[in-house]
C-alpha cells in the first residue's frame, strides 16, 4: 500500500513539482495574520482546548491546524466578540476542519460533541448560522495549505541516506526516519500554541521544525544542502525561529520534570492548573 | 425578491436537488443545486463544503462553473454554469453511433481538466458519465465534485468507499486506502471505452467480486510480479489467473490504434504503471485533433 504512494512520487516528478508549485502559489495568497485580537490572551487556551480535542477525536494534524488557522484570522477581525463566543467560534472552526479534512464518521462523531457542548449556550439554528458566517467570512476558500502540507513533502528529505542506515549498521535502535517525524511531528504541535508562528509563512514554519528536529537529535549539520534545495530555505531564514522552536521546547522539558515531582510528592493529589498558565505538549516524544 | 426564477427539476445529485432556473437580471440560463441544511442536524454538509471551496479554486473551462452560493431560511444554493446534458444522456440521444471526432474531443477535454485537478491537487474520485455535463457548444466539462479531496505529497490515507463499482480501480476494488491521481486515470480510461462504444459500459459488474473478475479476464489476472505489494491490499483475495483472449481491438473495435494504445496504458492494474493525465494528452492520438471538426 505505502508503495503505491512511494512510486508515485519517485516515478511522476512532473505532478510532484506542479503540485509543490501550486502549494507555494496558494501559500502566497493566503489571508496574512494582524495578531491584533484584543483577545489574544486566551488564543493560547482556545488552542490547548481544539489540540485535546483533535486528540481526543483522533484527528488529523490537518485539521486541527486547519482550525487554527482559520480560528487566528477570525480573532483578527472580529474585535466585539467576547470570550465566551470565541470559545463557539472555535468550535465552529474545528467542524469546518473536520468536514474538509476527516472522513465522514468524525464529521458526525463532532457534530454530536459540539450540540452536546453547545446547548443552552446558543441554538442549533445560532450555530447553523456561525458556521455559514465563518465560511463566508473565507469565501468559502478552506483549502489552505498548513506547514503539514510542507512538512510532510519536507520529510522526504529530512535525513540523508547516510543517517537512515548508520543506526541500522551500529546495530543500536536508533531508527532516524522514525524518530524525525516524531519529533517534527511534536515543534509542529508546539508551534500552535505560540501565536509568532501565525505570522510567517507555513513553508517557513515546517522548514523551522525539521531544523530544531534535527537539531535535538544530533544531526549534523543540521541543514543540509538537500534540505536547502528543496525548501528553498537558507540557514539564516530559519535560524532565528528555531530558537524560540527550542526556547519552548525546553520549558516543556522543565513542566514535564515539575509536573512529575510533583506528582511524586503529593502522591495523586494533584490540583488542576489553569491550563493557560502551563505548557503541556500534546504527545510526549521522548516517551512514545 | 428571488434573484432566479426555478424553470424545472433536471435531477438529483450526491447530494441536493438541481434545477435549471433563470437569472432574473440577465436573462442567463443556470443551474442550481439545492441542498436542505436541516436534513439530520450536521449543518453544512461535508460534500457540500468540499464541493464548494475546491470548485471556487479550479477555474478551467473543462471543470463546471460555480457562480455563486446563496444561503436563506435553511437552504444552501449553488448556482452553476447551466449544461444541456450530461455524457449518459448523451450516450442514450445517439442510438449506438458516435462519431470518431467526437470521441476524441471529449476523452481530450476529459483529459484536459482532469490535469488541471490533478495538478491542483485534487482529486475527482466519481467520474463517471452521469457527472461529465456537456453543452451545446459540445465542450465537456467535470461536474459533481461532491466526492472530490484535496491531497498532498506524499498521499494520504482515504476512504476506500469511492467511485460508482463500474468506474473503481482494482486497487481501490481491493480495499487500498492509500491512492492518487490514479484513481481518477482508471475511471477515465473505463469512460474512454464506453465512450468508443456509443455508451456501452466497459465493465458493468454486478458487485465487488464481479467487478474484479470482468475486468482480470479481460486485461489478465495481475500478480505479485506485475504488482508488487498487491497481495497485501487489505481487502485481497486471489483469482484464478485468467488468460488474457480478447484483444482490445474487439472489445473497442471503432477505437483507431492510436486510440487502443492510450486506452492500453490506462487500464492497468498496478496503479503506479497507470498513465497521468498529463502525459495522456501528449500520446499520438490527439496529434490530429480538430477540435471545430468533432463539435
Amino acid at each position: 500500500m505505502l508503495m503505491a504512494g512511494k512510486n508515485w512520487c519517485n516515478g511522476d516528478k512532473e505532478l510532484v513539482k506542479a503540485i509543490y508549485a501550486s502549494l507555494k502559489e496558494e501559500e502566497g495568497m493566503l489571508i496574512s495574520y494582524k495578531g491584533k485580537s484584543p483577545h489574544l490572551h486566551i488564543r493560547r487556551y482556545l488552542v490547548d482546548w481544539l489540540a485535546v480535542q483533535a486528540e481526543c477525536f483522533q484527528m488529523t494534524s490537518h485539521t486541527i491546524h486547519l482550525a487554527v488557522f482559520l480560528l487566528d484570522r477570525i480573532m483578527d477581525r472580529d474585535e466585539n466578540s467576547n470570550e465566551a463566543h470565541l470559545h463557539i467560534v472555535a468550535m465552529a472552526c474545528l467542524l469546518i476542519a473536520t468536514k474538509f479534512e476527516d472522513k465522514e464518521d468524525m464529521v458526525m462523531k463532532l457534530g454530536r460533541f459540539v450540540r452536546r457542548v453547545i446547548n443552552g449556550i446558543i441554538s442549533q439554528d445560532e450555530f447553523l448560522l456561525l458556521e455559514l458566517e465563518v465560511l463566508d467570512m473565507f469565501d468559502w476558500r478552506v483549502n489552505v495549505p498548513t506547514a503539514v502540507h510542507f512538512l510532510d513533502y519536507f520529510l522526504q528529505v529530512a535525513v540523508t541516506d547516510q543517517e537512515k542506515y548508520k543506526g541500522i549498521q551500529e546495530g543500536v535502535k536508533f531508527n532516524a526516519p522514525v524518530y524525525i517525524k516524531k519529533y517534527t511531528k511534536y515543534f509542529l504541535d508546539i508551534s500552535l500554541q505560540n501565536h509568532t508562528f501565525s505570522f510567517i509563512k507555513p513553508s517557513l514554519l515546517a522548514a523551522a521544525c525539521i531544523a530544531s528536529s534535527r537539531i535535538c537529535l544530533n544531526l549534523s549539520p543540521t541543514w543540509t544542502r538537500a534540505l536547502q534545495e528543496t525548501t528553498s530555505y537558507s540557514w539564516g531564514d530559519i535560524s532565528s525561529y528555531i530558537g524560540i522552536m527550542l526556547k519552548a521546547h525546553e520549558a516543556d522539558e522543565m513542566a514535564q520534570m515539575k509536573e512529575n515531582s510533583e506528582a511524586n510528592v503529593t502522591d495523586g493529589n494533584k490540583s488542576f492548573h489553569d491550563s493557560r498558565d502551563e505548557v503541556k505538549p500534546f504527545v510526549d516524544v521522548r516517551r512514545s | 425578491m428571488q434573484k432566479y426564477e426555478k424553470l424545472e427539476k433536471i435531477g438529483e445529485g450526491t447530494y441536493g436537488t438541481v434545477f435549471k432556473a433563470k437569472n432574473k437580471d440577465n436573462q442567463e440560463i443556470v443551474a442550481l443545486k439545492r441542498v436542505r441544511l436541516d436534513d439530520d442536524d450536521e449543518g453544512v454538509p461535508s460534500s457540500a463544503l468540499r464541493e464548494i471551496c475546491l470548485l471556487k479554486e479550479l477555474r478551467h473551462r473543462n471543470i463546471v462553473h460555480l457562480h455563486d452560493i446563496l444561503h436563506s431560511d435553511k437552504k444552501l444554493t449553488l448556482v452553476f454554469e447551466y449544461c444541456d446534458q450530461d455524457l449518459k444522456k448523451y450516450f442514450d440521444s445517439c442510438n449506438g453511433e458516435i462519431d470518431a471526432d467526437v470521441v476524441k474531443s471529449f476523452m481530450y477535454q476529459l483529459l484536459k481538466g482532469l490535469a488541471f485537478c490533478h495538478s491542483h491537487h485534487v482529486l475527482h474520485r466519481d467520474l463517471k458519465p452521469q457527472n461529465l455535463l456537456i453543452n451545446k457548444n459540445g465542450e465537456l466539462k467535470l461536474a459533481d465534485f461532491g466526492l472530490a479531496r484535496a491531497f498532498g505529497i506524499p498521499v494520504r490515507c482515504y476512504s476506500a468507499e469511492v467511485v460508482t463499482l463500474w468506474y473503481r480501480p482494482p486497487d481501490v476494488l481491493f480495499g487500498a486506502k492509500v491512492y492518487t491521481t490514479s484513481i481518477d486515470m482508471w475511471s477515465a480510461g473505463c469512460i474512454f471505452a464506453e465512450m468508443a462504444n456509443a455508451g456501452r459500459p466497459l465493465f458493468p459488474g454486478n458487485d465487488v467480486d464481479d467487478q474484479l473478475k470482468r475486468i482480470f479476464k479481460l486485461l489478465g489476472t495481475p500478480t505479485e510480479e506485475s504488482w508488487p505489494g498487491i497481495t497485501k491490499l487489505p481487502d485481497y483475495k486471489a483469482y484464478p489467473i485468467y488468460p488474457v483472449t480478447t484483444p482490445l481491438s474487439s472489445v473497442v473495435p471503432t477505437l483507431p490504434p492510436k486510440g487502443r494504445d492510450l486506452l492500453q496504458h490506462l487500464l492497468v492494474c498496478n496503479p503506479s504503471l497507470r498513465m497521468s493525465a498529463e502525459e495522456s494528452l501528449a500520446q499520438n492520438y490527439f496529434a490530429d485533433l480538430n477540435a471545430t471538426k468533432a463539435l
